[in-house]
């Protein structure tokens, strides 16, 4: 079955979308702040459950700054 | 609508890029469990997102060669395509395998946290001889891996090592849970040997200075020394 979908670029003029690529990961506490009550996509990010960057190196940071026993 | 083949070069990749992946998807799963906030890791996901991307575009140019785009030869574009998607999936693995280590540390840490060197040497023997070691060796191995983030290096036999290192963490890790109610039965007899030794070492002592004392009195009282 053939859907029926808007023409590639009818959003981005001018732009190849097939060979674009999309880009460092974008999710940050602000972003998805802004979008979590419109968001339908992963529950653990929407309910501030991910790790940025900054979160994971300092849980890192932490963790390694501790001995084993 | 036109069918698809793949040629013998384009099937090694794709199974590549399937064992790659689904190895990534079990690590995600099991990390989101054991990850003591219960947290995902967006850059998995985006590198996810990003394989898939190029496998979309391989299948594009499969299924349409004549579709707009690139305009390298069809073989080439399809391969490079796999090719980028095979090292999105391997990054992906490098971010779970160092989310999967840390979170197996943690927990060890915390775990083995309240006992003391005597009783987790006793209940677990080869903890300080080999588990030990081996955790902090696979924690360095891991994190040059991900400084590196070059597929280049990589082929199946990596594939196999990361698969020991997870399972031997994973062992680790249950070797150590496994152990909680004898280590929590061996510090409590120790504690509680320790005690009874405390007192004795107390009564000990007090009964010496009541000597001490006592002698000094005597001595006082028949030679009125002071």
């Amino acid at each position: 079955m053939k859907i029926k979908i808007p023409a590639m670029g009818s959003l981005l003029k001018g732009k190849n979308i097939v060979d674009s690529e999309f880009g460092p990961n974008s999710i940050n506490e602000e972003k998805v702040r802004k979008f979590s009550p419109l968001s339908r996509g992963n529950v653990r990010i929407s309910s501030d459950r991910y790790y940025t960057d900054s979160r994971y190196e300092a849980r890192k940071k932490k963790v390694y700054g501790t001995k084993l026993p | 609508m036109s069918s698809i083949s793949f040629d013998s070069g384009e099937t090694e990749q794709i199974q590549e890029m399937l064992d790659v992946y689904f190895f990534v998807k079990e690590l995600l799963l099991y990390n989101e469990v054991i990850d003591p906030e219960g947290y995902t890791s967006p850059q998995i996901l985006n590198e996810l997102r990003n394989a898939y991307d190029h496998i979309n575009r391989a299948l594009r140019k499969k299924l349409n060669p004549d579709n707009p785009g690139s305009t390298k030869p069809d073989d080439e574009y399809v391969s490079q395509n796999l090719d980028k998607a095979i090292g999105h999936v391997y990054r992906a693995c490098y971010d779970a395998l160092d989310w999967l280590s840390l979170n197996v540390r943690e927990e060890i840490q915390e775990s083995l946290a309240p006992f003391s060197h005597e009783t987790i040497n006793t209940v677990i023997p080869n903890y300080y001889s080999g588990l030990r070691k081996e955790i902090i060796n696979y924690e360095e191995k891991i994190s040059q891996l991900r400084a590196s983030k070059d597929i280049a290096s990589l082929d199946q036999n990596s594939l196999v090592e990361y698969t020991e290192i997870v399972k031997n963490l994973q062992s680790i890790r249950k070797q150590v849970n496994d152990s909680m109610e004898s280590l929590s039965e061996y510090e409590e007899k120790r504690n509680s040997e320790m005690l009874k030794m405390n007192r004795i070492i107390t009564m000990r002592d007090v009964g010496v200075a009541l000597f001490t004392l006592f002698l000094g009195a005597i001595i006082n009282y028949f030679f009125n020394i002071v």
